[in-house]
């Protein structure tokens, strides 16, 4: 048999990609295709063994929305948190990023700092230190220094310092961000700052009319990241309930917690599009004009 | 008459470095700016870790005692073998670097295979297998869990390794698609003339691959290594899940059941938290030493990875 070169091409790139085709079939898609039928049934883990289950059609996403009173508030929560941590993940890891490209003396070893929530920044490890550490991880652990917040802030006081808590428990989930923006900034070149730097451009104007432009891409991929790594994390309320549900609930149901995971996972890839769609627009793209 | 002239080059002379002073100073000052705010950034990222290694040095005098802030009056070393002991730690350290390390090492060789395919080959479909891709990443495996579960149990590797290493292997597992968008992000940088070069000389594409395009990726690996390594070290859902005997248990699971039996002392003071702090602490000592060692190139790899296009 004789083939020209594109088809050889073709097909040595399909064997490359073989692979990937055949775990994504078992291991995601007949999962997410069963995960779906089994939401349209009653089915509890005796009676899926012996199939003894029906078909019920769309009453376990009734329920979801109407009769359980958890799921909604916990999907709600989520939303909240996300409307107030991504632009705060951003703008932080931004700025990181930013300071840490500059040329100082040292400035190896802050890097190496700044990746650190990479590395420990887990789930399991983090929780564990928040937990336990409550309180004393903000910097305001002092009585001093309380006393002296509340002269200021007087009956806020608490409020500020859980804020000033979760903004560092927000902080240490921005590793992969600053990572991710510092590789951006490295690959703007740097010929356009000199060109702007000679026609007398400020470093204020030159922030805003280059480097945030050349990095609009990465700044996508950062919210998309953003969005999808916390509606993963661990600490995210609706798949804990989800794996309260399926797990530790006494009636052992497999169809319900089934058709929340649904409805959580279309609601994520309804948001990751529609996020998409209105960021990809203000995005520049060098290669177009 | 050469007078005036002279003095006017005099005074550009000292104009000029006058202004060259003016910047070098400027540029001190931001410097120490700059390295100002380096500080302060690195310490919201180190305190919760130097917080971490104190109060694992501390016993309950010490925790209760408003006076101690950092160091311990006396080193409760005796935090660490209790911990040592709770955690098993020879035994679990073992089954943690086990199925990490072979688990990373599959995912980041598959996924640099896949990753290629995508990144140097056209055929048909490819672009809409890559937007599969992309969504393999957006479904989160919770969603699923229960079909997981099925699959797991139907091919009867419950109370084995398998369902750790076997989806890595195949590019999947956790976030394998991150991975994979990674390696083809990097080998699409790449100029063209190697393989052109490498195909007159008579290799195939799986030699160019294996010597040509491989060693090239070295800080692609690198990044996805470490990661894949450390996403594997620290997961809890799926192996809470599919391991039920002990002696099979990872270090974070373990870590779960110590606080578990310590909840009962935490509700009468803080008798476990020295302990427990511990505890954490081996369970990430290895991911820190292994940063330790690798960070240099870390930091320089990710820059090369291209990970922007």
């Amino acid at each position: 048999m004789h083939l020209t070169l594109k088809q050889r091409q073709s097909i040595t790139g399909m064997t490359f990609v073989a692979l990937w085709i055949v775990g994504f079939l078992i291991f995601l898609l007949v999962p997410l295709f069963r995960n779906f039928t089994l939401s349209l049934t009653d089915a509890r883990l005796n009676t899926y063994r012996t199939r003894e289950y029906q078909y019920i059609g769309l009453g376990n996403y009734l329920e979801a929305f109407t009769a359980d009173i958890e799921f909604i508030p916990y999907l709600v929560d989520t939303i909240q948190n996300l409307v107030v941590d991504v632009p705060f993940i951003l703008a932080f890891s931004l700025a990181v990023a930013l300071l840490a490209i500059q040329k100082v003396p040292g400035n190896a070893l802050f890097r190496a700092i700044f990746f650190l929530p990479v590395v420990i920044g887990s789930a399991v490890v983090v929780g564990r230190m928040f937990d336990q550490l409550g309180n004393q991880l903000v910097l305001f652990r002092s009585q001093n220094a309380q006393q002296f917040l509340y002269i200021y802030l007087g009956e806020r006081t608490p409020a500020f310092l859980s804020f000033l808590n979760r903004s560092v428990f927000v902080l240490w989930r921005s590793g992969v961000q600053i990572l991710i923006f510092i590789a951006g900034l490295k690959s703007i070149d740097p010929s356009l700052y000199e060109v702007a730097q000679v026609d007398g451009a400020s470093p204020w104007g030159m922030f805003w009319k280059i480097t945030l432009p050349m990095l609009s891409p990465v700044v996508l991929v950062n919210i998309i990241y953003t969005i999808i790594d916390s509606f993963t994390d661990y600490f995210n309320t609706v798949l804990r309930y989800i794996q309260v549900v399926t797990f530790n609930s006494s009636d052992m149901r497999l169809g319900y917690p089934s058709a929340l995971g649904n409805i959580y996972f279309l609601f994520i890839f309804i948001l990751v599009m529609v996020v998409f769609a209105l960021v990809n627009r203000m995005t520049f793209y060098r290669g177009e004009r | 008459m050469n007078l005036p002239i002279l003095k006017r080059n005099d005074m550009k002379v000292s104009l000029s470095l006058q202004w060259v002073r003016g910047l070098r100073f400027r540029r001190i000052v931001m410097q120490t700016v700059v390295l100002v705010l380096l500080v302060d950034v690195a310490f919201i990222f180190i305190v919760p870790l130097l917080r971490l290694i104190s109060t694992s040095l501390m016993d309950i005098m010490d925790l209760y005692d408003p006076t101690v802030v950092w160091l311990p009056r006396r080193w409760a070393w005796e935090n660490y073998t209790r911990a040592f002991a709770a955690l098993q730690y020879a035994l679990s350290l073992r089954n943690t670097l086990f199925v990490a390390g072979i688990s990373a090492m599959l995912q980041t060789l598959s996924c640099a295979v896949i990753g290629y395919g995508f990144a140097r080959f056209r055929f048909p479909g490819r672009d809409r297998l890559f937007m599969l891709v992309l969504f393999a990443l957006i479904v989160p495996p919770h969603a699923i869990i229960i079909q997981l579960y099925l699959l797991v149990s139907n091919l009867k590797w419950l109370e084995s390794y398998w369902p750790f290493i076997v989806p890595a292997a195949f590019g999947m597992g956790l976030r394998g698609a991150l991975f994979i968008f990674i390696f083809r992000q990097f080998f699409k940088g790449l100029p063209w003339e190697l393989e052109d070069a490498a195909m007159i000389d008579g290799a195939g594409p799986l030699r160019i691959f294996l010597y040509v395009m491989l060693p090239l990726a070295r800080p692609a690996i690198l990044v996805v290594f470490l990661f894949s390594f450390v996403w594997h070290w620290n997961d809890s859902l799926e192996p809470s899940l599919y391991l039920s005997r002990p002696e099979h248990f990872f270090l974070p699971q373990r870590l779960s059941i110590v606080e578990a039996a310590l909840e009962n002392l935490q509700l009468r003071g803080m008798w476990g938290t020295g302990t427990i702090m511990a505890s954490t602490l081996l369970v990430i000592l290895p991911l820190l030493l292994l940063y330790f060692f690798t960070q240099r190139y870390f930091v320089t790899s990710i820059e090369r990875t291209g990970l922007i296009d």
